[in-house]
C-alpha cells in the first residue's frame, strides 16, 4: 500500500490552517475589543475628571509602601525621595533590604537620618527573620529600613508585610518612582467599593522621563531602541488586557512594580509564595481562588490613572533575561492553579482570563513556532501562495502596529503629555519593528525559557540599573 | 459670549440675563464657561462676584428642575457648581431638595458631589437628612467619606452633631461608626450616649468600638469603669475590644490604669501589648510613671514592646530623624 505523502501533508496543512485562522481571529478580536474598550474607558475617565466627577475630599485609607531591594544602590534613594513627595495624607515607607552586597543600605542611611531600633515584629506570615531595623521620619512620613539575609523578593515582601502597621500595603519596586497622585489614584477603588481586595496600577517605562515634584516635567520616547519598543508594548498590554479584564473582575496579574493589597486578605491566604519567580501573578491568582473558594464577595481592580514609572531593560540581553523569568513565572503559576482553567466555579476568571493566558500567553510561543514551521513546510511543498503570504504578513504587521499606536497615543492624549514630532515618527516606525522583529525574538525567548529551567539557580539574574531623573 | 454677558450684568443681573443664563447653563460647555468666568471675577472683585451670585440664585433653583434625566457627568458637575457658586437659602429650596435626592444616586460621584454641595450650602438638618438618605444600602458610601465630608460642613458643627444624632438610628452600621468618628473628632456628641452605645449589645461591634474610641479624646469619668473592664478582658475573641479600651485609657491618668496597662503588656495578643505600651508612654507625659519593673522584669515580650515604644518616643523628641 502506497502512502500518499502529498495528501497527508495537504490534510495536515488544511487542518492546522483552520486552527491558525481561529487563533488569529481570536487574538485579533481580543486585541481590537480590548484596545477599543480601554481607549473609550480612558477617555470617559478623562472627561469625568475634567467635569469634577471625582472624590475631591481628602479621603484616605492608611497605606504601607513596601519596597523590597536587592543591590539597588543606584536607584533606591531617588525612589524613596519620589515616595516622600506623594500627595497623600497618611502612609509609611518600609524598605526591606534583601541581603544586598552593594551599599544599598548605606546609601539609604546616608540620605535619610534613620536610627537603629529594636522593633518587635509580629510574624503573621512565615519569612526570614529581620537582622536589623532602622526608623526615622521625613516630615510626617515614617520610614523603616529592615535588613535580612537574601531570600528573594517574595520573602522580602512577606517581611515587609509583617513590619507594616497599616491595613493596606503597596508593593513597589526599588527602581520605580511614583507620581504625586499615584497613591490617591490607586486607593480610589477602595473608596468606591468595599469589596476591593487588590488594585493594580499602570506601569510605564521610566527611561526617557523627567519627574519634578512628583509630576512629569518632560516626556519623550527613550533614545535606545529596546526600551522605546517596550513603551509601546507596555501601553498596549496595560491599556488593553488589564482594562478589559477589569470590567468583569478578571485580572490575573497586578504588576509587582505597583500593586495595592488588603493586608488581612493576603495574610489569610499565606502571603507571597517564595517558591516562584512570578510572585505577583501567583498572589493575585491565589486571591481569586481563596475568595471564590470561601465565598467571599471580592473585587480585584485596575486603576489606569495610578501610574508608576519603572526602569525597563535597556539592552536586549537584559530584556531576554526578564522575559524568560516572566514566562517561567507564568508557567509556574498556571500549572499551580490549573484547576481554574475553564472552571465555572471561578466565573469569568476561569472561563475567560485563565483560558486567554493559557492560549495567548503561555502556549503562544509554541503555537507561533508551529506556525512558522508550517509556513516552511507549505513553502517547501509548494502549497504556499507567496504573494498572499507576504500581503497577509504586511496586514498583520499593520494591524498590530495600529493597535499599539492607538494604545500609545490614547495614553499620551488622556494624560495631557506632549511628545515631539520626531518621537511620533519614531513611535510609528518602532511599532512595526516591535510587532514583527521584537515579538519574534520574544517568542523564541519564551520558547526557550522552560528548557532546562529547573536546572537554573540564578533565575533573577542581574539587570543594569540607571539613575532616574527625579527632583 | 457668556463671560461677556456675566461681566456686563455682574452689578445687577437683569431678568433677560437670568433667562439667558437659564437656557445656557443646561449645557456642559456653558457650565464650564460660567465656572471659569466666576473664578476670574471672584479673584478680581470678590464683592462684585458675591452680589452677582446672590442675584442669580434663582437661576440655580430653576435649573434644579432640569437635572433629572441628565447624564451622571452633567449632574455631578452641576452639584459641583452649586457647591462653588450657589448663594441661595440654606433651607428647602429646589436646589436643596434636588441635592438631597441626589444623595441616593447610584453614581458615587453624583452622590459625593451632591453631599459635598449640601455641606457647603445647606443647613445642618438638611445635611443630616442627606446622610440618612444615602445610608440606604443601595450603593456603597464609604464611611470615611461621610466623616470627611461632615468635617467640611460650613455651618455650625455642633448643630450638625445634634442633627446627626437625631437621625442616628436611621443609619446603617458603617454610617453610625462614621458619625461617632465625627463626634469624636469635633469633640461633640454626648458622652452618656456614647457609653450607652458602647455597652449595648444591640449595636454592631464596630459601632461599639467606635463609641469606645470616642473616649480616647473625650474622656468621661462615667466611662472609666467600663473601659477598665474591657481592657482587662482575657477573652481572646475580644482582643480588638481590649486594644481599643487600652488605647482609650491613655486619657485617664491614674495609677490604677497604669497598673492595668502594665498587666496588658503581658497579654497574649501582640496588638494588646502594643496598645498598652503606647498608652503607657502617653500616660507618662501626664503623671509620674516608673517602668523599671517591666523593663527589668521576667516577661521578655513585655519589656521588648515597652522598650520599642520608649525608643520611638525618644526618636520623636530628638527630631524624628528628618533628612
Amino acid at each position: 500500500m502506497t502512502i500518499d505523502v502529498e495528501a497527508i501533508i495537504r490534510v495536515f496543512l488544511y487542518v492546522t490552517s483552520i486552527f491558525f485562522f481561529a487563533y488569529l481571529v481570536g487574538y485579533s478580536t481580543f486585541l481590537f475589543l480590548s484596545v477599543t474598550a480601554g481607549s473609550s474607558i480612558l477617555y470617559r475617565r478623562k472627561r469625568e475628571t475634567h467635569y469634577k466627577n471625582m472624590i475631591a475630599t481628602d479621603c484616605f485609607v492608611p497605606i504601607t509602601l513596601i519596597v523590597p531591594a536587592h543591590n539597588e544602590s543606584v536607584t533606591i534613594v531617588s525612589s524613596i525621595r519620589s515616595l516622600l513627595s506623594l500627595h497623600y495624607s497618611i502612609y509609611e515607607i518600609v524598605v526591606v533590604d534583601d541581603g544586598s552586597t552593594d551599599n544599598t543600605v548605606q546609601a539609604i542611611l546616608d540620605a535619610f537620618d534613620l536610627h537603629e531600633i529594636d522593633s518587635p515584629i509580629r510574624l503573621k506570615i512565615r519569612c526570614s527573620p529581620a537582622k536589623k531595623v532602622w526608623f526615622g521620619r521625613q516630615g510626617r512620613t515614617p520610614i523603616t529600613l529592615v535588613t535580612k539575609d537574601n531570600g528573594g523578593k517574595s520573602d522580602a515582601l512577606n517581611l515587609g508585610i509583617n513590619v507594616s502597621k497599616y491595613p493596606y500595603f503597596i508593593c513597589i519596586d526599588a527602581d520605580s518612582v511614583l507620581q504625586r497622585d499615584s497613591l490617591h489614584e490607586i486607593s480610589m477603588p477602595l473608596i468606591e467599593d468595599e469589596h476591593v481586595v487588590a488594585v493594580g496600577g499602570l506601569v510605564r517605562p521610566a527611561n526617557g522621563i523627567k519627574l519634578e515634584e512628583g509630576r512629569v516635567a518632560a516626556y519623550s520616547l527613550p533614545h535606545q531602541i529596546i526600551p522605546a519598543m517596550q513603551v509601546l508594548e507596555y501601553d498596549r498590554s496595560f491599556l488593553s488586557a488589564r482594562i478589559l479584564f477589569d470590567q468583569f473582575n478578571g485580572n490575573l496579574i497586578i504588576s509587582g512594580a505597583f500593586g495595592l493589597f488588603r493586608k488581612d486578605m493576603v495574610i489569610a491566604c499565606g502571603g507571597y509564595d517564595t517558591t516562584t519567580v512570578g510572585e505577583d501573578m501567583e498572589l493575585v491568582t491565589k486571591l481569586h481562588v481563596f475568595c471564590r473558594t470561601n465565598n467571599i464577595d471580592y473585587r480585584i481592580r485596575y486603576a489606569p490613572d495610578a501610574i508608576c514609572w519603572s526602569q525597563a531593560p535597556s539592552t536586549l540581553h537584559d530584556l531576554i533575561r526578564q522575559r524568560r523569568r516572566w514566562h517561567i513565572g507564568l508557567y509556574e503559576c498556571m500549572t499551580k492553579y490549573r484547576r481554574m482553567i475553564g472552571n465555572g466555579m471561578f466565573g469569568a476568571v476561569g472561563l475567560v482570563s485563565y483560558t486567554y493566558f493559557l492560549i495567548y500567553e503561555l502556549l503562544s510561543p509554541l503555537i507561533e513556532m508551529l506556525g512558522l514551521v508550517m509556513v516552511l513546510v507549505a513553502w517547501s511543498a509548494h502549497y504556499i501562495n507567496v504573494p498572499f503570504m507576504i500581503t497577509f504578513f504586511i496586514i498583520y504587521a499593520f494591524f498590530g502596529a495600529v493597535i499599539s499606536l492607538t494604545a500609545f497615543f490614547s495614553r499620551i492624549q488622556t494624560r495631557d503629555l506632549r511628545i515631539s514630532t520626531s518621537d511620533t515618527i519614531r513611535a510609528i516606525i518602532l511599532s512595526v519593528i516591535e510587532i514583527t522583529v521584537l515579538r519574534t525574538i520574544m517568542m523564541l525567548t519564551r520558547l526557550s525559557a522552560l528548557i532546562g529551567y529547573r536546572k537554573r539557580e540564578d533565575r533573577w539574574g542581574k539587570i543594569e540599573r540607571k539613575h532616574i531623573d527625579v527632583s | 459670549m457668556l463671560s461677556h454677558e456675566i461681566r456686563t450684568n455682574a452689578d445687577f443681573p437683569t431678568p433677560e440675563h437670568k433667562e439667558s443664563l437659564r437656557k445656557q447653563l443646561r449645557r456642559l460647555p456653558a457650565m464650564e464657561a460660567f465656572d471659569l468666568t466666576m473664578d476670574l471675577l471672584e479673584s478680581e472683585s470678590p464683592d462684585l462676584a458675591s452680589r452677582y451670585l446672590v442675584g442669580i440664585a434663582d437661576v440655580f433653583e430653576s435649573l434644579a428642575h432640569t437635572i433629572p434625566g441628565k447624564s451622571d457627568i452633567h449632574t455631578s458637575y452641576w452639584c459641583y457648581l452649586v457647591r462653588k457658586w450657589y448663594r441661595g437659602d440654606r433651607e428647602s429650596t429646589p436646589v436643596i431638595i434636588m441635592l438631597t435626592s441626589l444623595a441616593q444616586s447610584p453614581s458615587l460621584y453624583v452622590r459625593q458631589n451632591a453631599i459635598s454641595a449640601l455641606a457647603k450650602v445647606s443647613s445642618a438638618r438638611n445635611l443630616a437628612i442627606a446622610f440618612a438618605a444615602c445610608s440606604d444600602g443601595q450603593v456603597f458610601y464609604h464611611p470615611r467619606l461621610l466623616t470627611e465630608t461632615s468635617m467640611t460642613f460650613a455651618g455650625n458643627k455642633a448643630e450638625l452633631a445634634v442633627w446627626l444624632g437625631a437621625f442616628f438610628d436611621d443609619l446603617d452600621d458603617q454610617s453610625k461608626s462614621a458619625v461617632i468618628n465625627y463626634w469624636r473628632m469635633t469633640r461633640t456628641g454626648e458622652p452618656s450616649d456614647m457609653l450607652a452605645i458602647a455597652t449595648s449589645p444591640e449595636y454592631d461591634s464596630e459601632v461599639r468600638l467606635a463609641a469606645m474610641r470616642y473616649f480616647a479624646t473625650n474622656p468621661d469619668p462615667d466611662a472609666e469603669p467600663f473601659l477598665q473592664e474591657m481592657a482587662s478582658t482575657h477573652d481572646k475573641d475580644l482582643w480588638e475590644v481590649a486594644v481599643v479600651a487600652s488605647g482609650a485609657l491613655a486619657s485617664y491618668p491614674t495609677q490604677e490604669n497604669a497598673a492595668l496597662l502594665k498587666r496588658n503588656l503581658s497579654s497574649r495578643s501582640w496588638f494588646v501589648r502594643n496598645a498598652a505600651a503606647s498608652s503607657l508612654l502617653r500616660l507618662r507625659t501626664k503623671m509620674d510613671l516608673d517602668f523599671a519593673d517591666v523593663l527589668e522584669g521576667p516577661d521578655r515580650y513585655a519589656s521588648e514592646m515597652l522598650r520599642y515604644h520608649i525608643e520611638l518616643e525618644e526618636l520623636s523628641a530628638a527630631g524624628g530623624g528628618s533628612a
